[in-house]
C-alpha cells in the first residue's frame, strides 16, 4: 500500500557516451562531406587507429571531433596558440565563449603560456610531459583538472569550463573558467519578509552553495553533487549537517534522486514529483523555498535541503504539513506575535478550505443554525436570484479562479484593467443585476483573501482544489457531508509520509517537545530539542540559558 | 505488511475517544433522574472491574487478541466457535452504533433522508479510513481528540458563562435512595460504554510498552477520564435543562448547547454538537468494525485485512438497517434485551470463563504461553 | 486502487442520486417567527403562523419592487392537530413553513382553560422548534389579533414579545422568561405547576392589525402582563403586579426592579431600586405539614425620596431597610396566598419539599400535596441592604420642612 511511488523509466535513453560512439559511427560518412578538406580524410583515416572516446595525441583530430560533435557552433571558440618549451608547441584552447569570463581566460591561461621561455626552465620539458608541467607552473588557476576521454571534455565544455589540449598528449585540462551572465543575488520576491536576511537563491547553485556555506561554518556541513537528466545534464546538491542529520534519510533520498532518469529538469517542481512519496494527493510533500536561511534552518533540524542548478528555489526533505504554516520570519520576531500569526495561518488555511461550503451547508440544510437577524439578511438577499446556493457558489468560485489565473498571467498594465473588470464589472454588477447574492460575494471574498495569507503557495492550492469537491458535498450532506469529508482528509493527511516521517508530526503521532514549535512556538531559548523524529543523533539544540540577569539596581550601580 | 503498534498516549486517546464516542450525546444511566450522574460512575468502576479481567488475559497472552487466545484456552475448534461470535458480536454493535447514530441524526437534522444513505456514507469514511491502516484510524484519532477536547471545553465555558445551570436540579442526590441509582447504573451502564471495553481484548496485542502494569494504569485512567467527563457532562445537562427534559430529549447535549445565547450572537451552537456526534460516531463504528474484522481474521485464517474490510462494511451497512424496524424498537432491544442477553454474556460471563479455564489449565499452557511471547 | 476505482462512481452516484431531501434553498423557506394556537367551538385548533418577510426586515437591502410591503404575514388553519393544521397551511403559502427560528408560541386563554398538556406537547416533539421558543397565553383577547398587531420599534411582533419578556424580567421583575423546556420540567417538577406569561392588547385595537400602527404616535401595543397560574394542565387564574414580582422574589430570580416604600405616613415614600437580590429557602419537614422558610437578602440604592429624611444619618438608612423589608415580606406573602387559595404550587415548594427530604415526601407529602400544600406555613425573613442613595446625599426636601411637614398634615 504505501510504496504507490512509480518513476517512469526511459528504456529508449542511453547514457551519454553510448550516444557519442553511435553518432559517431553514423555520422562520420555526412560530417566528412560537410567539412570537406583533406584534413578530414586523414583525420579520419587516423580515427581509426585511436579508440572511439579516447583523445587522440593529434591536436586537429580532437579539435575536428568537438567541432563535429558540437555541429561547430558560433560560441564554440577554437583558439590554437604556441608556447616555448623544448621546443615549441602548439596548444589549443578551446571553450564556449559566453560561458566563459574570457578576462579570467586571456589573463590566467593565455597571457602565461604564451609567455613560457624555455630558458626558465631548469630542465627542458619534453612534449609528453607539456601538460603536467603547464598545470603545474603556468595556470594560474584554482580549479585545473585532467580529462582524459572526449565525453569527459564535451561534459566539461558544455559545464562552462574551459579545455585546453596540447599537441602530442593524450590528455587535456579543463579549467574552472566559469563565467558569463548570471541574475545577481536578489531580495526574495515569493518569501518576502520585513525582519530578516534579504538575500535570495539565484539560478546559479554555485551562488546558492555559497550563500549556504557563508552561513554555516561547520565541518559537518555537506553538499553531495549529483547529475540528474540525460540531455539537460542539470547540477544537483544535497546539503545537510552530518551530525545531525539521520543517514537513513540522507540514504533514501540519495536514492530516490538517483533513480530519476528523464530527458530533462528544469526546476525543483519536476523533481518534487519524481521523489515524493504519494503521488495521488492534492498536497505538497517537499517544501520549496527561495530563501537561504530557511534551508539552513531546516537541515540545523536535520533535514535535507536540495539545490537544482538553473532555478532558485530550493527543495527541503523531509517536509511535515505544517511547515507550510511557518515562515521563516517567525523565528526573527517575538514568539507571541509568531504564535500568533502561526494561528492565524492555519485558521486562514481551514476558512479557505470550508468556508464556501459552511455558507452552502448553512443556508440550504442548517437553517436553524444561523442566528435570526443574520438570517433574515440572507434570506433578504437570495430574494430573487436565480440559482441554487451551490450553483452560485461554484460559479463566482470559478470565476475569481479565472480571474486570478488572469491577473497572474497578464503584463502588469494589463493586469490593473483585470482586476477592475473582475472586481467592479462582475462583482459589483452581477449583484446588482440580482444573479448573486452580495452574501455569497463576501464569502468568495472571504476565501480569496484567506487563501492569499497562507504563506505556501503550495498549500494553498491544495485548499484551493479541496473546496471544489467539498461546496459538492456540502450542498448534498451539508454538515454531515462536510464533516465526513473532513475526517477523510485528515485520515488522507496521516497517512501521507514524506521520506518515512509522517506528515502530520508532531500532530499526529503527537511529539509533545516538537509541539513547542508547530502552531505554537516558544521562546527559542525553550526550544532545547530537535525534531524528535528526524535528529535522533543529536537532539539537543539549545541549552537551558542560565545566565542570572542583572537587576536595574546592579546594573546602573 | 509490518502489524502497527500503538504508543500510549494513542491508546489513552483511543480509548476515551471510544468511551466518550455517541455516549457523551444520548443520555445515560437516565432512569436514575437526577442521580444519572452517579449511576455513570457506578457504572465507570464496574466497568474498570471488567477491565481488570480484560487486561489479566492480556498479561497471559501479550501477543495474542481474544480470538487468538481463545483458540489456545478453548481448543481450536471450540476457540473458533467463541471467536466466530465474538465477531458476530462486534459486527453487531458496530451495526448498533452506526443505527443510534444514523436515525439520531435523522431526527434532528435530516428528517427526510433515508437511513440507508446516512448510514452508507459514514461506512464509506469508514472503510476509506480502515484502508489507509488501523494506524491512521488511529493518528486521526489523535488529531480530532485534540479538536474535540478543544470543542468540549470552549461549549463548557459557554454553558458556565451563559449562566444556564440551576444547580438545584441536581439535588437532592439519592433522593430515592441509592436502590433506583443502582438499578439504573446496572446493567445497562457498565456495559455501555465501559463494557464494551470488551473490543481492547482484541486491540491490546498491538500495544507497544514494556511496562504492562504501566498500560494497566492508563487504561483505567483513560476510562477513568471519560468517566468523568461523561458524569459531569450529564450533570450539565440536568442543571441546565432539569432532570426530566434532560432525560426526555434525544440529544440532551444538543438540548443544552442549544440554549447557549450570548449576547444574542454567540448563540445556536447546535453546529459543534452535531459536529462532535459525528466524530465520535465515526470513531466507535470505525474500532468495532476494525475489531470484527480482525477476529473473522482470525476465525477464517484471512491473511489480508485489507480484503474484507470492503464487505464487512457492506454487512454493518445492512445489519445497521435489518436489526429493527423502529427506533422505538431499536431502542427498547438496546435498554432492554442486549444489556442482559448479549452484553453481558460477551463482556462478563465469557471472559470470566475464559479466566476460569485459564487458571485450570494454567500449567498446562505455560509452555505454550513462554513460546509465544518470545 | 481497486478500492478507490470502485468508490469514485459510487460516491459519485450517491451525490446525484440522492438529490436533496433535506435541502431548502433560503428563498424557498417562509420564517416564522410567531405560532398562535386556538380552539374553536368544535374542539379544533385554529393555528396562526406570524411568518417574516425578510427583504423588509433586513437592513440595506431593499425590497425587489420597492412598494411598501408588510413585515410580516399571518396565515391561519384549522386542523385537529398541529401537525395537520401545519401541513393544511401549504394551501395557502407558496413556501414550506420553517419553524426554527420562531420566538413564541401563544396559546389562547380558551385552550389554557381546558387544557395545554396537549398544546405543549406538540410543541416540544418538532425536531425543528427550538427549546427556547417563549411560552406565553394572549389574555383578553386572541393569539391571532396578537400575531397581528404591527409594532413600532422591532417590526416583527414575536421579536419584540421576546425582547420585551427579556427586558421586563431584567428591570421590573413581574414576569419570568418560561421557554418551553422550562415549562415542560415546571409540570414535572414534584407537586409542580407551570407559571406561563401573559400578553395583551393595549390601545386602538382596530389599529392594531393594519399598518398604519406604524404611523401613529400612540399605537396600540401589546403587553406583557400578568403571569398565568395553572392548576393540573389548566388555567386557574392570574398572578398580577406584585403578586407576580413575589413569584421571582420566591425564586431569587429578581435581577432588579423597583420597590416603593412609604415613609412617614407617605406611601410614595421612597423608590428603592434593588441591584441585586438572592433566596434561600429551607423547609422543616417534623410535622404532617411542614413550614417553610423564606430568607430573602435584597441589595438595593434608594433611587428617589419623597420625603425629608436626612439620608446622612446610619440609623435612617435602616429605617428604610427595615421598611423595605416589610414591603417584601408583604409582597411575598400575598403571592404565596394567593397561590395557596388557587391550591397550584407555582412557587417550587414541591420541589424544595422533595430536596430537603426525599423520604417524607415520598412516603406522606407527594400523595396528599393537594391537601398540604394549602396549609403550609410559610416563614419569611427579608434582610435587605440599602447600600447608597443616588448621586445626592439628603433630599433637598429635607432643607425645606414646610414641604414635608404640609403634606404630613394633609395626609
Amino acid at each position: 500500500m504505501r510504496n504507490r511511488r512509480k518513476r517512469p523509466v526511459i528504456k529508449t535513453h542511453k547514457k551519454l557516451s553510448d550516444m557519442i560512439a553511435d553518432k559517431k559511427a553514423g555520422e562520420s560518412s555526412s560530417l566528412q562531406t560537410k567539412s570537406g578538406s583533406s584534413v578530414v580524410g586523414e583525420s579520419n583515416d587516423e580515427q581509426q587507429q585511436v579508440k572511439v572516446g579516447e583523445l587522440s595525441p593529434s591536436l586537429h583530430i580532437n579539435v575536428d571531433r568537438i567541432k563535429k560533435r558540437l555541429g561547430n557552433p558560433t560560441d564554440l571558440i577554437i583558439r590554437e596558440f604556441e608556447f616555448e618549451l623544448e621546443q615549441k608547441v602548439t596548444a589549443t584552447l578551446i571553450f564556449l565563449e559566453e560561458m566563459n569570463d574570457t578576462q579570467l581566460l586571456s589573463e590566467f591561461i593565455l597571457d602565461p603560456l604564451m609567455k613560457l621561455t624555455s630558458d626558465k626552465q631548469s630542465s627542458p620539458v619534453p612534449v609528453e610531459h607539456a601538460l603536467h608541467y603547464i598545470k603545474q607552473n603556468a595556470l594560474a588557476l584554482g580549479r585545473v583538472l585532467d580529462v582524459e576521454t572526449e565525453e569527459e571534455m564535451l561534459e566539461a565544455l558544455l559545464a562552462g569550463l574551459s579545455v585546453l589540449l596540447v599537441e602530442g598528449n593524450t590528455k587535456g585540462l579543463k579549467m574552472g573558467t566559469n563565467g558569463g551572465k548570471m541574475r545577481n543575488i536578489e531580495e526574495p520576491t515569493s518569501e518576502v519578509v520585513i525582519r530578516g536576511p534579504k538575500e535570495a537563491f539565484t539560478e546559479s547553485m554555485k551562488t546558492n552553495i555559497s550563500l549556504i556555506r557563508r552561513k554555516v561554518r561547520s565541518p559537518d556541513l555537506r553538499i553531495e553533487k549529483f547529475v540528474v537528466g540525460d540531455i539537460t545534464r542539470t547540477d544537483l546538491a544535497i546539503v545537510y549537517m552530518d551530525n545531525i542529520v539521520n543517514p537513513l534519510i540522507v540514504q533514501e533520498i540519495k536514492e530516490r534522486i538517483e533513480q530519476v532518469k528523464t530527458d530533462g529538469l528544469l526546476e525543483t517542481g519536476q523533481l518534487e514529483e519524481f521523489i515524493q512519496d504519494e503521488t495521488v494527493t492534492v498536497f505538497p510533500q517537499l517544501m520549496s523555498t527561495e530563501r537561504p536561511d530557511v534551508v539552513i534552518g531546516n537541515i540545523l533540524e536535520g533535514r535535507v535541503g536540495i539545490i537544482v542548478n538553473g532555478t532558485p528555489f530550493s527543495l527541503i526533505a523531509p517536509t511535515q504539513f505544517i511547515q507550510f504554516f511557518q515562515s521563516s520570519e517567525d523565528y526573527y520576531m517575538r514568539y507571541d506575535i509568531s504564535t500568533f500569526l502561526r494561528l492565524l495561518r492555519f485558521s486562514v488555511f481551514i476558512i479557505s478550505l470550508i468556508a464556501p461550503s459552511i455558507y452552502i451547508a448553512l443556508t440550504t440544510f442548517h437553517q436553524a443554525m444561523i442566528p435570526t437577524t443574520l438570517l433574515f439578511g440572507l434570506a433578504a438577499q437570495r430574494e430573487g436570484v436565480p440559482f441554487p446556493a451551490i450553483a452560485e457558489a461554484m460559479v463566482m468560485e470559478i470565476t475569481f479562479e479565472i480571474l486570478r489565473e488572469a491577473g497572474i498571467r497578464m503584463p502588469r498594465a494589463v493586469g490593473v484593467a483585470v482586476s477592475i473588470v473582475g472586481a467592479l464589472v462582475l462583482g459589483q454588477a452581477a449583484v446588482q443585476a440580482g444573479l448573486v447574492s452580495p452574501a455569497m460575494v463576501i464569502v468568495v471574498g472571504i476565501t480569496a483573501v484567506a487563501s492569499f495569507a497562507i504563506p505556501s503557495f503550495a498549500v494553498a492550492t491544495s485548499a484551493r482544489l479541496l473546496r471544489f469537491p467539498l461546496m459538492i458535498i456540502s450542498s448534498v450532506f451539508g454538515f454531515y457531508g462536510i464533516t465526513l469529508a473532513l475526517i477523510v482528509i485528515v485520515a488522507h493527511l496521516t497517512s501521507l509520509r514524506s521520506f518515512g516521517i509522517p506528515y502530520l508530526s508532531p500532530f499526529a503521532p503527537i511529539q509533545t517537545q516538537d509541539l513547542k514549535d508547530s502552531l505554537f512556538r516558544f521562546p527559542v531559548s525553550h526550544l532545547f530539542k530537535r525534531p524528535e523524529n528526524l535528529a535522533k543523533k543529536n537532539p539537543t539544540r539549545t541549552l537551558p540559558y542560565q545566565v542570572k540577569k542583572k537587576r536595574e539596581e546592579e546594573t546602573t550601580r | 505488511m509490518k502489524t502497527y503498534k500503538i504508543d500510549l498516549q494513542q491508546y489513552f486517546i483511543l480509548i476515551v475517544l471510544f468511551e466518550l464516542g455517541s455516549a457523551i450525546l444520548v443520555g445515560l444511566g437516565m432512569d436514575a433522574g437526577r442521580d444519572a450522574w452517579i449511576a455513570i460512575l457506578f457504572g465507570m468502576f464496574a466497568g474498570m472491574i471488567l477491565f481488570t479481567g480484560y487486561f489479566f488475559l492480556y498479561k497471559q497472552f501479550p501477543e495474542m487478541s481474544l480470538t487468538q487466545y481463545v483458540q489456545v484456552l478453548c481448543g481450536k475448534f471450540l476457540g473458533k466457535v467463541f471467536g466466530f461470535c465474538y465477531m458476530l458480536y462486534f459486527l453487531y454493535l458496530a451495526s448498533r452504533v452506526l443505527r443510534d447514530f444514523g436515525s439520531l441524526l435523522l431526527s434532528a437534522v435530516f428528517v427526510q433522508t433515508p437511513i440507508i444513505v446516512v448510514n452508507t456514507l459514514m461506512i464509506a469514511t469508514i472503510v476509506y479510513v480502515l484502508k489507509l491502516g488501523f494506524e491512521v484510524l488511529v493518528r486521526t484519532g489523535e488529531i480530532f481528540f485534540m479538536l474535540v477536547a478543544l470543542l468540549g471545553i470552549t461549549l463548557t465555558v459557554l454553558v458556565l458563562s451563559a449562566d444556564l445551570m440551576e444547580y438545584n436540579y441536581l439535588l437532592p442526590i439519592f433522593g430515592e435512595g441509592v436502590i433506583p441509582v443502582i438499578k439504573a447504573a446496572f446493567p445497562v451502564t457498565p456495559t455501555f460504554p465501559f463494557g464494551e471495553m470488551v473490543v481492547f481484548t482484541m486491540l491490546l496485542p498491538y500495544l507497544k510498552v514494556k511496562n504492562k502494569n504501566k498500560a494497566f494504569k492508563i487504561g483505567l485512567l483513560g476510562m477513568g477520564v471519560s468517566g468523568v467527563v461523561l458524569s459531569t457532562t450529564i450533570a450539565m445537562d440536568i442543571a441546565v435543562l432539569g432532570g426530566h427534559v434532560a432525560t426526555h430529549v434525544y440529544f440532551p447535549l444538543l438540548a443544552a448547547v442549544a440554549k447557549i445565547n450570548l449576547g444574542e450572537f454567540i448563540q445556536r451552537l447546535d453546529a459543534l454538537v452535531v459536529f462532535t456526534l459525528i466524530i465520535g460516531g465515526f470513531f466507535k463504528v470505525a474500532v468495532f468494525l476494525y475489531v470484527s474484522i480482525k477476529a473473522a481474521q482470525d476465525v477464517f485464517g484471512v491473511k489480508e485485512e485489507t480484503s474484507i474490510i470492503g464487505p464487512m462494511g457492506v454487512v454493518v451497512i445492512l445489519s445497521s438497517i435489518a436489526i429493527a424496524s423502529n427506533y422505538v424498537e431499536h431502542i427498547n432491544e438496546g435498554l432492554n434485551v442486549v444489556p442482559h442477553f448479549i452484553h453481558i454474556p460477551f463482556q462478563v460471563v465469557l471472559p470470566a470463563i475464559f479466566i476460569v479455564v485459564f487458571l485450570i489449565r494454567k500449567k498446562q499452557l505455560k509452555h505454550f504461553a513462554s513460546s509465544s511471547s518470545s | 486502487m481497486s478500492f478507490l476505482r470502485c468508490f469514485i462512481p459510487f460516491s459519485l452516484c450517491l451525490l446525484i442520486l440522492t438529490g436533496c431531501w433535506d435541502q431548502n434553498e433560503l428563498d424557498e423557506l417562509s420564517i416564522v417567527m410567531g405560532i398562535g394556537i386556538n380552539l374553536d367551538e368544535k374542539g379544533n385548533l385554529i393555528v396562526t403562523y406570524q411568518i417574516v418577510n425578510p427583504t423588509e426586515v433586513a437592513p440595506g437591502v431593499s425590497g425587489g419592487g420597492g412598494g411598501k410591503q408588510p413585515v410580516f404575514t399571518v396565515y391561519e388553519t384549522r386542523g385537529k392537530n398541529l401537525m395537520e393544521a401545519t401541513r393544511k397551511a401549504t394551501k395557502q403559502t407558496s413556501r414550506r413553513l420553517f419553524f426554527a427560528h420562531a420566538r413564541m408560541v401563544v396559546f389562547s386563554e380558551k385552550l389554557a382553560k381546558k387544557n395545554i398538556y396537549e398544546a405543549l406537547d406538540m410543541m416540544s416533539r418538532d425536531p425543528e422548534v427550538r427549546s427556547t421558543i417563549q411560552v406565553l397565553i394572549a389574555r383578553n383577547t386572541t393569539p391571532s389579533k396578537i400575531l397581528r398587531t404591527f409594532t413600532a420599534i422591532d417590526k416583527v411582533t414575536s421579536d419584540e414579545v421576546a425582547a420585551i419578556l427579556k427586558i421586563s424580567e431584567k428591570n421590573w421583575g413581574e414576569n419570568v422568561q418560561q421557554d418551553i423546556n422550562e415549562v415542560l420540567q415546571s409540570i414535572i417538577n414534584e407537586g409542580g405547576e407551570p407559571l406561563i406569561n401573559g400578553i395583551e392588547l393595549t390601545g386602538d385595537k382596530e389599529l392594531a392589525v393594519t399598518a398604519k400602527n406604524y404611523e401613529v404616535g400612540d399605537p396600540a401595543r401589546v403587553k406583557v402582563s400578568g403571569m398565568g397560574v395553572f392548576k393540573n394542565g389548566k388555567l386557574k387564574g392570574w398572578l398580577d403586579g406584585p403578586e407576580a414580582r413575589g413569584i421571582l422574589w420566591l425564586r431569587g430570580k429578581i435581577a432588579s426592579s423597583v420597590v416603593t416604600v412609604p415613609c412617614n405616613g407617605n406611601k410614595k415614600g421612597y423608590a428603592i431600586e434593588v441591584v441585586r437580590s438572592n433566596t434561600e429557602l429551607s423547609a422543616s419537614t417534623k410535622g404532617d405539614v411542614p413550614t417553610i422558610n423564606v430568607e430573602v437578602f435584597p441589595e438595593a440604592n434608594i433611587a428617589e425620596t419623597n420625603c425629608s429624611v436626612n439620608l446622612e444619618k446610619p440609623s435612617e438608612i435602616y429605617k428604610v431597610e427595615s421598611k423595605f423589608n416589610d414591603v417584601i415580606e408583604k409582597e411575598i406573602k400575598k403571592t404565596i396566598r394567593t397561590a395557596q387559595g388557587y391550591n397550584s404550587d407555582v412557587i417550587g415548594f414541591g420541589e424544595l419539599l422533595y430536596r430537603e427530604n426525599p423520604k417524607k415526601w415520598n412516603s406522606i407529602y407527594k400523595k396528599n400535596y393537594k391537601r398540604i400544600f394549602p396549609e403550609i406555613k410559610v416563614k419569611v425573613k427579608v434582610d435587605s441592604r440599602i447600600r447608597r442613595s443616588g448621586i445626592r446625599t439628603s433630599p433637598f426636601l429635607f432643607e425645606q420642612k414646610i414641604v414635608n411637614k404640609e403634606e404630613v398634615e394633609s395626609s
